[in-house]
């Protein structure tokens, strides 16, 4: 079996979190802890929640917090999928950011569905406007706002 | 006078939409670069999923599956459209609608109809046939791994308990800024790989359907992320280029109404002087 390092990439939706060589990695799988040395044999593995851990020799060279999602070994290229995975001391601020992130977009959802509502209003008015009057626009254009557009062009 | 008002009243109109068209374009470049940034971070996760897939397929050697095996009838499809929110993008929206109306036409059986995007909502809504079984707005500007999973939870449902066959996507891909192409895929069910990206045996826990059916979820969410993200990218570029043209016809406009209402103005002054020329040469006469 082919010798050498192990590659190992930690890969989420948003961003390719970890990439680094190592010699050794420890998964958290949802049939219990796996070591990988260089020169497993291709697999495909569910992962638990759990942190996976990388060593240098005997050394901890890196850890990884991942939640869930599966891990795939092939030509000691070990690829770990994952919804959320993160280094553990940025976890929190990633599942705040995450939660920031849903939070902002639902009330931006609000704000955007009520502020089309507006303009059309807005809109509607406008057009009864023009039908009544056909002189409103040229009132407004009168106090200047065409000589203002045509400086800027 | 009258038409010397009348071009200013539309010269002004035309300069105050070309000022809305131009900033559109402007926001619409910023969104583009952040969606190809993402999309371009979410690549190697994409191609991970598609490996893993593959994997999990292999793995059943010929074993049936509900999620690999076609079904002998297609009594029912579900059709996701995947459209904006907004307008003002040229033919991005209309596009993926015309395909998936022209798609629903060949279909033999029922049609299930998901909508992603209020604009695709309101089109099926006014055709009424087939009825929105599902929509979801608010996703299309900046897609989550989350709303990819919401969706492929609610057609996975679906066709776990039988009530569709098949899970058809109308999307568009982004093939460059200037080009954009819809496509159909089939996300349900899965097409087998080409070639063989795993070559001999792999070991997987668990093993054979089982891991097929925990694979399937996380691939789908995936795999609509995907393609909502590719779609949130194709909408701006198309905002771009249409705003673009706008901006550009608006500039054409205003050239040759500003001519027309220097002639006019012109016009009017010409006739003025003439006016009083002829005015004054009376009055002198009448004064000899």
């Amino acid at each position: 079996m082919a010798k050498g390092r192990l590659h190992f990439a930690a890969v989420t939706p948003d961003r390719t979190v970890l990439e680094q060589d190592t010699d050794f990695v420890i998964l958290r799988t949802r049939e219990g802890d796996m070591g990988i040395l260089p020169g497993h044999e291709p697999c495909c593995v569910e992962l638990a929640e759990g942190i996976a851990k990388l060593y240098q020799g005997k050394e901890e060279t890196g850890s990884l917090a991942v939640l869930g999602g599966f891990a795939l070994v092939q030509d000691n290229r070990v690829t770990v999928l994952s919804p959320i995975a993160e280094r553990p001391d940025r976890l929190e601020a990633l599942l705040a950011d995450l939660e920031r992130q849903r939070q902002e977009k639902a009330t931006q959802e609000k704000r955007s569905a009520l502020e089309i509502h507006r303009a059309e209003t807005a809109l509607r008015r406008m057009l009864v406007h023009s039908e009544a009057s056909p002189y409103s626009v040229m009132d407004h254009l009168e106090n200047g706002a065409f000589e203002d557009e045509q400086d800027e062009g | 006078m009258q038409s010397i008002q009348l071009l200013k009243t539309r010269i002004g109109s035309i300069a105050s939409t070309r000022q809305i068209t131009q900033s559109m374009r402007l926001v619409s470049t910023a969104k583009v670069q952040r969606c190809r940034a993402r999309m371009s971070a979410a690549a190697p996760f994409l191609e991970e999923n598609r490996r893993l897939i593959a994997a999990a397929l292999q793995n059943l050697e010929g074993e049936q599956h509900p999620y690999a095996t076609p079904r002998q009838e297609v009594k029912t499809t579900a059709v996701v459209v995947v459209n904006g929110d907004r307008g003002l993008c040229g033919g991005y929206n209309i596009n993926v609608i015309r395909k998936a109306y022209q798609l629903i036409k060949e279909l033999p059986g029922d049609v299930r109809l998901v909508t992603v995007g209020s604009k695709a909502r309101d089109y099926c809504r006014r055709r009424k046939k087939p009825a929105i079984a599902a929509s979801f707005t608010g996703v299309s500007e900046t897609p989550m791994f989350d709303d990819g999973a919401e969706i492929a939870r609610l057609l996975l449902d679906w066709y776990d308990a039988g009530e569709v066959d098949e899970i058809l996507v109308v999307s568009t891909q982004f093939v460059s800024m200037l080009s954009q192409h819809v496509r159909v895929q089939r996300l349900l069910p899965l097409d087998l790989p080409e070639g063989e990206p795993w070559p001999g045996t792999v070991r997987c826990e668990p093993t054979g359907p089982a891991l097929l059916s925990r694979t399937v979820p996380f691939y789908a969410a995936s795999f609509l992320y995907g393609v909502l993200l590719e779609a949130a990218t194709c909408e701006q570029s198309a905002r771009i280029t249409s705003m673009d043209s706008a901006v550009k016809n608006s500039d054409e406009m205003m050239e040759s109404l500003q001519l027309l209402y220097n002639q006019a103005r012109q016009g009017a002054i010409t006739q003025e002087i003439t006016e009083i020329v002829t005015g004054a040469g009376a009055v002198r006469r009448e004064g000899e």
